[in-house]
């Protein structure tokens, strides 16, 4: 599926998305640094995941609609496969325990990385809950998504294939 | 244990309406509350920490307001560590302070307080009230979650044009959170609670929005001190609005900020918008939006310069440092807080900790 970039896609989501705003990433501002551990102890480096699309969702689990999308980042990111894409769930400012007890209730799988003092989302400019960022195998983010989205929905579809890399 | 003989027995009468069998029925409400008998309330809060995970802390807020509205009287407290009196050493904001050593099975701590309200109604009639003008300068600050320049500054101008004088600036800005509430968002995302990305989101309604702090943070940014005050409801309404009252058997949820805002000619004035709204949206299956509605009408006139004295005022604290804490500071301190050296709990969802509330009106 062609992958149709700039201003007049980015329009017709944001009509389509009554939920979340989604806005192109400035194309000047590079990918702001992202090293964490997740709760397994896993350790995540952006720079590391070059080649693989990545989805970068920040969440809290007081925020309503992260938890209500959450379902779908997960099948989106068991759709696409783990070489292709990578899913990361960062949790702002809450203890180790409350995103475990979180993650095992839920049954969430994704890698959730913990931003304790909330310098990640300092970093990433996030200050609505959920914010997820899509950043393209080349490792230069693309969109910029606040508010829930349906990760399952076409629109979505066409954001996260337009990240990955082209085929030869 | 509260029961509804003694509630009626404990207003005076003549400043209140009585709710009667099928009156929630019937559009003809009032809502009109006057300064009457003071009421006293006992508020007992038990916290307990279910997976303590190590050393512990525990924070309860207690009444530590008085005023022509309020008289914070004792507090007492039982608990299986150490527990002690503290206060926030700025604005001697109280609260109970319970610690309890890794190993401690089961910790808790529960607090009493003793309280007497009554309702309140500005006066037309009052002298000028005096405030000297550092203090007032004090209720004009920006703070963690009340940013006053930007969109909120923005908001109140364009809410506020064509005002004369700080009344009328103060009732429009009323107005605007009464009439811009719980409508479609424009991001359906959450903030940490910070007024700014309540109105960059335009989601101003139910749990990602507190209403009256953005009343507060409006009036600031006009320079109109304001504040808000946080408390909790503990009992029902004494005129049939079910929304603007508490069970007092479980008041775990009954949390609720009021404000008030300094108008020269009147002094410290009781606001609440954010019921009005509240009423609007919930008190009937229906959501009504219009402001004439008979059951909004005389809520949204009353809660302009009134309340109930059905609630306690905790504090009007923000950037609160808890003593002894290692996190950051508090936004405002209107719920238990509990954390352990893996940092702290929920107080929104306690998982980690529960805690119950409950009141009882004492009556002579």
């Amino acid at each position: 599926m062609q992958f149709v970039a700039g201003c007049a896609f980015a329009q017709v989501l944001q009509a389509h998305a009554a939920d979340a705003e989604i806005t192109p990433w400035p194309q000047r501002l590079p990918a702001p640094a992202l090293d964490a551990d997740d709760l397994s102890g896993h350790r995540w480096q952006l720079d590391a995941l070059r080649g693989r699309a990545v989805v970068v969702n920040f969440w809290a689990s007081w925020c309503e609609p992260c938890r209500a999308e959450m379902p779908a980042l997960q099948q989106a990111a068991e759709f696409y496969g783990a070489e292709r894409l990578a899913v990361l769930a960062v949790n702002f400012k809450e203890s180790a325990a409350t995103a475990t007890r979180f993650a095992r209730q839920t049954g969430l799988a994704l890698p959730v990385l913990l931003d304790r003092e909330g310098e990640a989302a300092k970093r990433w400019g996030v200050r609505v809950f959920p914010t997820t960022v899509l950043v393209h195998a080349d490792g230069k983010p693309r969109w910029r998504v606040r508010g829930p989205l349906d990760w399952t929905s076409l629109e979505a579809g066409r954001l996260v294939e337009g990240l990955f890399l082209a085929r030869s | 244990m509260h029961t509804r003989r003694s509630f009626i027995g404990g207003s005076a009468a003549a400043a209140l309406s009585l709710p009667l069998a099928g009156f929630a029925q019937s559009t003809a409400r009032t809502f009109d509350p006057q300064p009457g008998a003071w009421r006293t309330f006992e508020v007992t809060t038990r916290v307990d920490v279910a997976e303590a995970g190590g050393a512990t802390r525990v924070w309860l807020p207690v009444p530590s307001l008085d005023n022509e509205w309020q008289r914070s009287l004792e507090s007492s407290f039982t608990c299986n560590g150490h527990a002690q009196m503290a206060s926030d050493s700025r604005e001697g904001t109280r609260m109970v302070f319970a610690q309890f050593d890794a190993g401690v099975p089961k910790p808790f701590v529960e607090v009493t307080s003793r309280v007497q309200t009554r309702s309140r109604r500005v006066d037309g009639s009052a002298p000028s009230a005096h405030e000297d003008a550092a203090s007032l300068k004090y209720w004009t600050r920006a703070t963690a979650l009340l940013p006053t320049d930007g969109i909120v500054h923005r908001t109140a101008l364009d809410a506020t044009r064509g005002a004369q004088g700080d009344e009328e600036r103060v009732r429009r800005l009323y107005d605007w959170v009464v009439a811009n509430t719980y409508r479609e968002p424009k991001v359906r995302g959450c903030g940490e609670g910070d007024i700014k990305t309540m109105l960059e989101t335009g989601n101003l309604g139910g749990k990602c929005a507190d209403l009256n702090a953005l009343f507060v943070g409006m009036c600031r940014s006009l320079g109109i001190p304001a504040r808000d005050v946080y408390g909790l409801r503990l009992a029902p309404s004494a005129f049939g609005y079910r929304e603007l009252g508490g069970n007092p058997a479980n008041l775990k949820g009954a949390q609720h900020c009021r404000s008030e805002v300094f108008l020269p000619q009147r002094g410290w004035v009781a606001m609440d918008p954010a019921d009005v709204a509240k009423v609007m949206r919930m008190e009937t299956p229906e959501w009504i939006k219009t402001i004439g509605h008979p059951l909004v009408a005389p809520v949204n006139r009353g809660l302009f310069g009134g309340w109930e004295g059905n609630w306690v005022a905790w504090n009007m604290a923000h950037d609160i440092a808890l003593p002894q804490s290692k996190g950051p500071r508090l936004g405002f301190f209107m719920y238990p807080v509990a954390e352990n050296d893996g940092g702290r709990f929920d107080s929104y969802a306690p998982d980690d900790f529960r805690y119950a509330i409950s009141a009882r009106e004492i009556t002579a």
